[in-house]
């Protein structure tokens, strides 16, 4: 059987296709803002070359992610949180918890029995776009993402940035290198600023066990950000190599279900 | 999954309800009229002892606001930008955002004259912003003023402080009645405002009455009704035997439709309450709700008129029994009227829920059988926030799945994200394994 | 001068020590309208609980549209720094600090806790009373609490202590309507906030010593006189921002300034009587100037007396008491044809946009300033 998932995220479009509920093929790109619907097409059409497969081939697509309605082959749309869950048992049966923080959301997805969710609790509006603030501080300071990543823990301690808004941490950022404070060291500080956000939806309800909680998103990559945020919560995250391809694959998973 | 349809139909009731709202506007427009007619106060509360006055018209901005916002959301948000430029911002109430908003502006929604307010008494409960709201009308020009506090405090009940606050609260409005009798030469009825105060406890039984049968599934009506209906007789001057009786109607109509099954929603599968307010620009989330087979069976603010009640051993709702003024003491003047009334209410308002009664929120989540509280997280007015992530909190540990959603306040649309507030509304429906169950 | 700021930045140690070397108890309290002369009568140190800059992952669990002060005053006993806190009151105020004070009982239930009701209404004639009456139910369960008796000599005693305190801060402010003045706006502030966590006493002893030292340092030049109103402040960055762009804060209308020390104690046989009349009596805060407007005229009478050329609001984002009475503030400024500005501080204090918008309030008020002709920073005539 044949299954495909799509993410459709703010910042990029994740596409996974399941052979028998192994990975055959996964893509990603850039989400296009206005065009995403096209994009969307495009890279559908580059992970059915991937997989070797024609649309006829698949037998179910589930969409999910903030641009999920403009998945117009999908069969059944998800909530994000419903195919976080789901990708979350399917890596890792025994996890009680997920986190999933990409460029827009942030989800805590306590899991229940089963498939079931016991509880979500997602970011509130001061927490939006915690990887967007990344790479756009990223672009800002002309870091690239992965020397964000590589940035040491003790870098951006000293001159910490808001932690209570992402928008008022870029203006504290900007001020920083004004006064000529040193670009990493900007960079840790909003990347703290972001940890502390981050550790403040993971503390709101039902606080995730210690070793059996899933980190995916495109934040999951960030080194610096799952290091600093397993310094403070005292989470031994799991994270998967593909983490970024975490809600795509869970739609996948729903979709062999159907 | 429970597939059961049930039969619905508008309740018969709105024809009289409509009545009495025309009746209160008519009666504001009439008292804008007359010179010395109009007093704006902070909090009408439960009781209202300006039925004394024949000649005066007490106005609060909260419905007023809250009407400009559900009404018309151009003329509310130039309301706010007009007080926006005078110096409030984000965190100030959207009802004295658009009520005062619209007094800078000299008009109404209508167009015609913001009604001048002759006097003004602001009032600290339940909130800060209903303390601080009374200025406005004294900044426009210098009316008489005075204030009325509503001291509580936390502990066990204690006689000496019960009798200072009494005394001083009893004080305060026998200083107002006295001070308006003199200065605007309106006379107070001792006599109506005595007779007056058997009114309300029986309205209160009419109102339990409705919130008991709300427990029933399916619900018999909803909280849009409800919401409709509370405010009728009490923030309004009416006739007080008109407003018994239109309870008492409205009362024997709910228990016709627990008796015929008729249900508030036809597919009713998940129960939900809410903490108050609701956004009032925005009400189109219940019908929304209702795609999922999810009826509101209501808040703590919404069964207000209940009183203050209690889940019994039964798993029915009973009143808190209130203190009573001593045997044999009668009611002869107005200090022995307000001696009797705030006697009575010490420790029973509204907020005391919130801050005395803490346990109040669950045993209402476990009376009305409940599968999940919606809670609102309002930036503006601290009134409508405080202390509703502790309830949330305190009802996800008994099993009532919790959803928060953020807005600026109910009579304030900016940070109300309403296409977020429908996606968090669907995560939270999936996630607990529902669907629509129409498009 | 250093004493004060090294109390300030070390208040927790400051407090741990007084109790290891007094045996005694400390007491958390929130608001200035709180009575410390009682509870200061019973042997406790009146510590008065201040917001950080401290990181915050934890609230958010417990508020939501706080002020960030009264959130960090949870965060903080979330974190353990205000362990050696062994009671908390909270009064009839402006409810986030009630909302900080309630949320921090959930967390230590075990705390002795108090709601002392000051009302809303201070010019009522029966609040007096009830004032009065409240006075003396603290004072009962502070003598249950502490097995101890709170006297007329004891209450005496506080009143003494903090009546001269508040007229030694006074003096420190009086520094300050000089042309060139001995102190800056930051160092009375950093004075002002150790001064509310330490017994006072102590304070006094320390208060006195830096007046007759300050009283012979050099005077600061001449510069830009600004005034500041708003939410409380907890820290001394804007005053320090200021003073970097050449400017000084002389005076403000805040809370925890000379809202706190303007009035005294008058002695009366019925002490506690005394003790609530000078708290009903003290300048209004924002939150209870709810009846007849008094700020408005007392922000303009400490502009003049000090001289004031501009003013900075600083408001707390969330702080409503404040935001609501922005419209009669700016009113009142607008009319007078001051010149402000008006700011919004967060959880830090936003530099970059802060010492923009200081440098335009400035820009526009030197050019027309009159200067103290002749004068050098010596405070000698020169010309």
């Amino acid at each position: 059987m044949i299954t495909a998932g799509v993410d459709v995220g703010l910042m990029n479009t994740k596409i996974v296709i399941l052979r028998d509920k192994e990975v055959a093929a996964q893509r990603t790109k850039q989400s296009g803002g206005g065009g995403r619907g096209e994009t969307v097409k495009e890279i559908w059409q580059d992970a059915l070359k991937d997989a070797g497969i024609k649309p006829k081939d698949i037998s179910k697509v589930v969409a999910t992610g903030t641009g999920k309605k403009d998945v117009s082959f999908a069969d059944k749309t998800v909530v994000e949180a419903v195919a976080a869950a789901r990708a979350a048992r399917f890596l890792y049966p025994e996890s009680t918890s997920v986190v999933d923080a990409g460029a827009d959301m942030t989800h805590v997805v306590t899991l229940g029995e089963g498939n079931t969710i016991r509880e979500v609790v997602m970011n509130q509006k001061c927490m939006n776009g915690l990887g967007l603030v990344i790479e756009v501080m990223a672009d800002r300071l002309g870091l690239t993402l992965d020397e964000i990543s590589a940035l040491a823990p003790a870098q951006g301690k000293t001159n910490p940035v808001n932690d209570g808004c992402p928008v008022f941490a870029e203006l504290d950022a900007l001020g920083l290198l004004n006064i000529g404070v040193d670009r990493r060291e900007v960079a840790g500080a909003v990347t703290d600023a972001v940890v502390v956000r981050l550790s403040s939806i993971l503390n709101d309800k039902i606080r995730p066990q210690k070793d059996t909680t899933v980190f995916i998103g495109g934040l999951a990559k960030n080194l610096a950000v799952t290091e600093r945020l397993k310094e403070r919560s005292g989470i031994h995250f799991l994270i998967p190599e593909n983490a970024e391809y975490g809600g795509a694959l869970g739609a996948a998973v729903i979709a062999t279900d159907m | 999954m429970n597939k059961q349809r049930w039969e619905t139909r508008p309740l018969e009731i709105w024809g009289k309800a409509k009545e009495l709202r025309a009746q209160w506007q008519r009666s504001i427009n009439e008292a804008a009229e007359r010179p010395g007619a109009m007093l704006a106060h902070g909090n009408t509360g439960e009781f209202d002892w300006s039925i004394g006055f024949d000649d005066l018209t007490v106005i609060e901005d909260n419905p007023v606001g809250a009407m400009m916002a559900s009404k018309s959301d151009a003329f509310s948000r130039k309301c706010r930008l007009a007080s926006e430029v005078r110096g409030w911002g984000r965190e100030i109430c959207g009802y004295v955002q658009n009520c005062w908003g619209s007094q800078f502006l000299g008009y109404e929604m209508d167009d015609g004259a913001f009604p001048f307010r002759d006097m003004s008494i602001p009032f600290p409960d339940p909130c800060d912003q209903h303390l601080k709201r009374g200025q406005q009308c004294m900044d426009l020009s210098p009316i008489p003023r005075w204030g009325a506090d509503y001291p509580m405090y936390l502990g066990p009940l204690d006689p000496k402080r019960e009798q200072a606050f009494i005394d001083h609260t009893v004080y305060c409005y026998l200083q107002i009645i006295d001070d308006i009798e003199r200065i605007f030469d309106h006379k107070f009825d001792d006599e109506k405002m005595i007779g007056s105060l058997n009114i309300l406890p029986a309205l209160r039984e009419q109102a339990l009455r409705i919130s008991r049968l709300m427990t029933h599934t399916p619900a018999p009506i909803g909280q849009k009704e409800l919401y409709s209906f509370y405010t009728l007789g009490l923030l309004t001057k009416v006739d007080p035997k008109e407003t018994l009786d239109f309870w008492t109607s409205f009362a024997d109509e709910v228990q016709w439709r627990v008796d015929n099954h008729i249900a508030a929603v036809a597919t009713e599968r998940f129960r939900w309450m809410e903490a108050h307010p609701s956004p009032w620009n925005f009400l189109k989330y219940f019908r929304y709700m209702e795609k999922y087979g999810a009826v509101c069976i209501g808040s703590q603010y919404s069964h207000i008129i209940s009183g203050p009640i209690e889940l019994g051993e039964d798993g029915q709702f009973h009143h808190i029994q209130r203190k009573k003024p001593p045997e044999g003491q009668e009611i002869r003047t107005r200090e022995d009227a307000f001696r009797h009334i705030f006697t009575e209410a010490r420790g029973y308002r509204f907020k005391d829920d919130e801050y005395c009664r803490k346990w109040t929120i669950t045993d209402f989540a476990k009376g009305f059988h409940v599968d999940g509280a919606i809670m609102p997280l309002w930036r503006g007015g601290v009134g409508c926030t405080l202390t509703r992530k502790e309830q949330g909190l305190r009802l996800s540990e008994m099993g009532v799945h919790v959803l928060h959603y953020e807005g600026s306040q109910p009579g304030d649309r900016t940070d109300l994200d309403e296409r977020r507030f429908l996606d968090q509304l669907d995560t939270w429906m999936e996630s607990l394994g529902l669907e629509k169950l129409e498009a | 001068m250093k004493t004060f700021k090294e109390i300030l930045e070390n208040r927790h140690a400051y407090a741990k020590s007084w109790k290891a070397k007094t045996g005694r108890k400390v007491l958390g309290f929130y608001d200035t309208y709180f009575p410390e002369e009682v509870a200061y009568a019973a042997g406790l140190m009146p510590v008065r609980i201040l917001a950080e800059h401290e990181a915050d992952d934890v609230t958010d669990r417990l508020m939501y549209g706080n002020c960030y002060c009264t959130r960090d005053m949870l965060n903080q006993f979330a974190r353990g720094r205000y362990d050696y806190i062994d009671g908390l009151v909270s009064i009839e105020s402006c409810q986030w600090w009630y909302n900080a004070f309630d949320t921090t009982l959930i967390m230590f239930p075990d705390l002795f806790s108090h709601y002392l009701f000051t009302p809303d209404y201070l010019d009522a004639r029966t609040s007096k009373d009830v004032m009065r009456s409240e006075l003396s139910v603290f004072a009962e369960r502070l003598e249950e609490w502490l097995g101890t008796k709170i006297t007329d000599e004891k209450l005496d005693d506080a009143i003494n202590v903090y009546n001269k305190n508040r007229a030694l801060l006074r003096r420190i402010y009086e520094l300050r309507r000089f042309d060139t003045p001995v102190i800056l706006g930051s160092e009375t502030m950093e004075i002002m906030l150790a001064n509310q966590v330490m017994d006072k006493a102590e304070a006094n002893v320390m208060l006195e010593s830096l007046l007759s030292d300050i009283e012979k340092r050099e005077p600061y030049q001449d510069c830009v006189r600004l005034m500041l109103l708003g939410s409380e402040t907890y820290d001394v960055s804007l005053e320090r921002l200021v003073e970097s762009l050449g400017a000084n804060v002389v005076v403000d209308e805040l809370d925890n300034g000379t809202g706190c020390i303007a009035n005294d104690v008058i002695p009366l046989k019925d002490r506690l009587m005394a003790i609530g009349l000078r708290y009903l009596g003290k300048p209004h805060s924002a939150l209870k100037d709810s009846i007849w407007r008094r700020r408005q005229e007392r922000i303009f009478q400490l502009y003049e007396d000090w001289q004031a050329d501009g003013v900075i609001i600083a408001k707390q984002i969330y702080c409503h008491p404040h935001g609501t009475d922005m419209y009669a503030v700016w009113k009142l400024l607008r009319e007078r044809n001051i010149p402000y500005i008006t700011f919004e501080r967060d959880t830090t204090l936003p530099q970059e946009e802060t010492r923009l918008a200081v440098e335009g309030l400035i820009s526009q008020i030197e050019p027309g300033r009159t200067r103290i002709a002749g004068w050098s920073r010596s405070g000698a005539k020169t010309g």
